[in-house]
């Protein structure tokens, strides 16, 4: 994206080129616009928007709160677009007062991502003008649809200014009906008769007053004309016939100019100027290899300062950018005259690009040159890559641009089947990479290595969708040979496809119960993936890090797994793609582990929002376990049933039995047993098979049906194989499981078997801080009547007995932060009435301060307390004691 | 099955006359130049084609004046 300010542009003038023609009237005009309103400036190519925009940025002393983005020549990619207005806003509201970064990822959420720019710019407490340039060329459907919201729901300081070649579909008519919308349209923009004399004496054109009238004339005022037309007239030697000429011709009018223009300029400016279209930026390396010359920096520079339609796209003056119509000009001129050299031009340029990384313009280029074969090999080459660094649209707008023959590629079908992997059917990709390979005898013998490597990869992939481990393994098993033998050329392929092979593999091993091996392949990908900087991997290893550790490792670890998975995915601007909510899912189950429902529920929330039907059911089947359990603790037993149905339905969709799905079917029970369907309990349980009734969780099932029944001595007995250790079963399953037995024996009149049992519940719950299972059995009693000095484990008795007595559960072992600097007296005020609905002007109107004290209030307790957003800063301040817990579930 | 075809014969007229430069932007029309201005006329497959050729002369700065079609 374009990201030159206003200033430097003004620069260009300041340097003694032909200055820009003060537009008052229309300045002020923009001005006007600008109480918080939308400014639409539609006009045809040439007709001088952008300078006038710019100039009206410098002039009006606003360049520094202005966010400029220009949309990218037929923009496919709505991330890329949202990112630049992002980076851009962020540039000009202060890195401190607007806290959101994003880094692209492959799941772009547009939606959501407008979403909390509003809720960012909510905030503004001064002015700030966005401007969207060539908004013609945003050709991304849904960032159209984003725009359109986001103008409609723009805060009252965000004046929008949009430029473009004609108007938009964005809503605008409602703006104007509301009288918020200031137009500026091509009749404003030509120039009067004074301004084009103005124009032309500002370039050193000495022509008669009558030959600017007729200039003027021809040209209708039209600017692109008219600087064209001073561009030949500089110096020219008669300048008056150069005019009337121009009147006498019919051509149209840049059509004429532009061919005087380069008739005029000497040989090496001309090859320059034409050789140099057919790329979007040129610096002047790759203008060198274009003419075949040297010199060219100094040609461009020269052509900027004479204000010949190039522009300079940073200070540093290295890149430059052609107006666009003045490029198409050029282009469609060296066709005419020199179209044998364009696909070797194009073919230069893709080299060149490839040689300096940048991937993307080698294969457009390519592409232009019709070298389809190399198109192909490069996009094959890098495709991945583009993927993890949330290039997909652009990814897809190259697949698309090849032709359908050129489709019969067996490493461009393997990339169309990569593709369908997200948000296609399983279906689709097996068929893709079976015509790949089918058709693998086209591709060239050095190449074989790695399209091998690609298809063991999708398949991985593809088997882990399934969950289908069997598969899984044996996809690995290959694909660790391959890329055991891979020559070192390839190396940076190499990582990652490894990286996301060995992330596929771990997350496969997670669900099926496989610890040690799901542990060291994914300690491998994160080593892996911080080192070659893919933050999407190292996000979603921390999370099944996590979820791991949740499972049967400690508690602690799988906390700081989880909340460093999150603090990674924040950093990087993600808080709402799919990917994103496993973390906060795993998280709240260990919370809801550990009796602390409160922060359970609004993680719980948080995975939520990020969910969407098409995630992988493995991780959706955790989040539907995690709201079973939550429930259960509030009590609320049906919608605990209906969370463990929906996780059973989840299991039947994989091939392999998930580390949770007997625990699923064991609390599905135990729902319907406390709901006191105990027909249906008993129903569930004989459809179980052979294989469930051997795991713990069933037997704790049984054992709950039993005593519901009053069958105390019929528990016992069915839950000796988990004490034993032939039935096994997860942590949370074990403690409850000594619970329960425990009530049996109390029922039995064994007195000493019952406090043997909780003590033993105890002992087991002890290390993790495990607190749920005494929540949701009726242990109450028993663990009031536990002797104290007899246990060795007092202080968690207490806890959980003031827990189930309605005050706040501690905070975890080792977790009671310190705050590095405290809060203010002003500020506690303030994060009093964080929790609240009201809005920072709310708050000021309680407090008798102003909204923007408010605002610095919550700037600085957001740092203290090491947080970006209001909700987070209540859970903290929770957690450090700063705020009241609020009100406990029974 | 209706005999309903999409292509069809149009013309597309603009103002000022083009060079062989500005024509070669549209290879799939001939061009005629009359009083001052050009008329484009050819086949063109479909709707998306025709936005095609007024996107392009959109790009070029030209004046677009008229658009007719015929039934090829």
């Amino acid at each position: 994206m374009s990201t030159s300010t206003a200033a430097e542009d003004a620069g260009t003038a300041a340097t003694g080129a032909p200055s820009v023609v003060a537009r008052k009237p229309l300045l002020e005009r923009l001005s006007a616009g600008g109480r918080g309103g939308v400014t639409l400036v539609s006009a045809p190519a040439g007709s001088g928007k952008t300078v006038v925009l710019r100039s009206w940025l410098d002039q009006a002393g606003v360049g520094d709160r202005a966010a400029w983005v220009t949309v990218e020549r037929g923009e496919q990619d709505a991330q890329r677009f949202w990112l630049s207005v992002i980076e851009e806003l962020r540039a000009a509201v202060g890195a401190d007062a607007f806290v959101e970064t994003l880094a692209p990822t492959p799941a772009f959420d547009g939606a959501a991502v407008v979403e909390r720019l509003l809720a960012e710019l909510g905030s503004l407490d001064e002015p700030v003008v966005l401007v969207i340039d060539d908004l013609e060329e945003l050709a991304a459907p849904e960032a159209q649809a984003q725009l359109e919201i986001l103008l409609a729901r723009r805060p009252p300081l965000l004046h929008v200014v949009l430029a473009t070649r004609h108007d938009p579909q964005l809503g605008l008519h409602r703006l104007r009906l509301a009288g918020e919308l200031t137009e500026i349209r091509a009749a404003d923009l030509r120039f009067t008769l004074e301004e084009a004399s103005e124009l032309l004496a500002g370039s050193g054109v000495l022509l008669s007053d009558e030959g600017v009238a007729q200039l003027h004339g021809r040209t209708e005022g039209w600017v692109a004309g008219l600087r064209l037309a001073a561009l030949s007239l500089a110096g020219h030697p008669d300048p008056d016939r150069f005019v009337a000429e121009f009147s006498g011709s019919e051509r149209a009018v840049a059509d004429y100019l532009l061919a005087e223009v380069l008739e005029r300029q000497p040989d090496s400016v001309r090859r320059l100027l034409l050789r140099t279209s057919i790329v979007e930026r040129v610096n002047g390396a790759l203008a060198d290899v274009l003419t075949g010359a040297y010199g060219s920096e100094g040609i461009l520079l020269e052509l900027e300062r004479v204000n010949a339609f190039v522009v300079a796209l940073d200070t540093t003056r290295t890149w430059f950018r052609y107006h666009s119509l003045f490029a198409d000009l050029l282009r469609l001129e060296l066709r005419r005259s020199e179209s044998d050299v364009v696909d070797g031009l194009h073919h230069a340029a893709a080299e060149w690009y490839a040689k300096h990384g940048n991937v993307v313009e080698s294969i457009r280029h390519a592409q232009a040159a019709e070298d389809w074969a190399y198109a192909a090999r490069l996009f094959a080459d890098h495709s991945i890559g583009l993927f993890y660094r949330g290039q997909r649209a652009t990814s897809r707008a190259l697949l698309a641009a090849f032709p359908s023959d050129a489709l019969g590629d067996p490493e461009l079908i393997l990339h169309s089947a990569m593709e369908s992997l997200v948000g296609g059917s399983p279906e689709d990709v097996e068929a893709g990479i079976d015509f790949a390979v089918h058709n693998s005898s086209a591709v060239p013998p050095e190449r074989l290595h790695r399209f091998e490597v690609k298809v063991g990869a999708l398949r991985l992939a593809l088997a882990r969708r399934r969950g289908d481990l069997g598969a899984v393994l044996g996809e690995m098993q290959s694909l660790s040979a391959l890329l055991d033998e891979q020559p070192p050329g390839e190396i940076a392929l190499g990582n990652e496809v490894r990286a996301g092979t060995l992330l596929n593999l771990g997350i496969a091993e997670v669900w099926s119960s496989r610890p040690e091996e799901a542990e060291r392949h994914l300690e491998k990908a994160l080593e892996l993936a911080r080192r070659i900087e893919a933050p999407y991997i190292e996000v979603r290893c921390l999370t099944h890090l996590g979820v791991l550790s949740g499972l049967h490792g400690s508690f602690a670890i799988g906390r700081e797994r989880t909340m460093e998975a999150i603090a990674v995915a924040e950093a990087n601007g993600w808080a709402s793609e799919a990917f994103v909510g496993v973390a906060p899912a795993a998280l709240a189950g260990i919370e809801v582990s550990q009796g602390r429902f409160e922060e359970a529920h609004s993680w719980l929330e948080r995975a939520e929002q990020a969910f969407r039907a098409e995630l992988e059911p493995a991780a959706e089947l955790l989040l539907h376990v995690v709201r079973g359990l939550l429930r259960t603790a509030q009590g609320r037993h049906q919608e605990a049933l209906d969370a463990f149905r929906a996780a059973a339905r989840l299991e039947a969709l994989l091939v392999s039995p998930h580390a949770l799905g007997v625990a699923t079917r064991g609390f599905l029970v135990q729902a319907l047993v406390r709901l006191g369907d105990a027909a249906a309990a008993r129903v569930t349980l004989a459809e179980m098979t052979e294989e469930d009734r051997d795991w713990g969780e069933t037997r704790i099932a049984l054992a709950s049906l039993h005593l519901a029944e009053g069958h105390a001595q019929a528990a016992v007995e069915a839950l000796a194989p988990v004490f034993d250790g032939s039935a096994p079963a997860l942590k949370l399953a074990t403690v409850q499981a000594f619970l329960l037995d425990a009530l049996a024996h109390d029922q039995l009149g064994d007195t000493p078997g019952s406090e043997g049992s909780i003590e033993r519940a105890l002992q087991h719950a002890e290390p993790d801080g495990i607190v749920f299972p005494f929540v949701i059995t009726p242990v109450q009693a028993l663990l009031e009547r536990h002797p104290r000095h007899r246990t060795a484990h007092a202080a968690l008795l207490s806890d959980i007995l003031d827990l189930l007595a309605g005050s706040s559960p501690p905070a975890p072992a080792g977790h009671r932060p310190q705050l590095r600097e405290e809060l203010s007296d002003s500020e506690l005020r303030v994060l009093r009435y964080l929790p609240s609905n009201l809005s920072a002007a709310e708050i000021g109107n309680e407090l008798y301060l102003s909204v923007s004290t408010i605002k610095t209030h919550m700037r600085h307790i957001y740092v203290k307390l090491g947080v970006h957003r209001r909700t987070e800063a209540v859970d903290r301040a929770r957690q450090l004691g700063l705020l009241a817990p609020s009100a406990r579930w029974r | 099955m209706d005999d309903y075809v999409e292509s069809a014969h149009y013309e597309i007229r603009v103002r000022g006359v083009l060079s062989e430069a500005l024509l070669g932007a549209f290879p799939s029309l001939d061009a005629g130049a009359r009083d001052g201005e050009t008329v484009l006329a050819g086949t063109l497959a479909d709707q998306a084609a025709l936005y095609g050729v007024l996107a392009q002369i959109e790009a070029l700065g030209l004046d677009l004046i008229e658009v007719r079609r015929a039934r090829s």
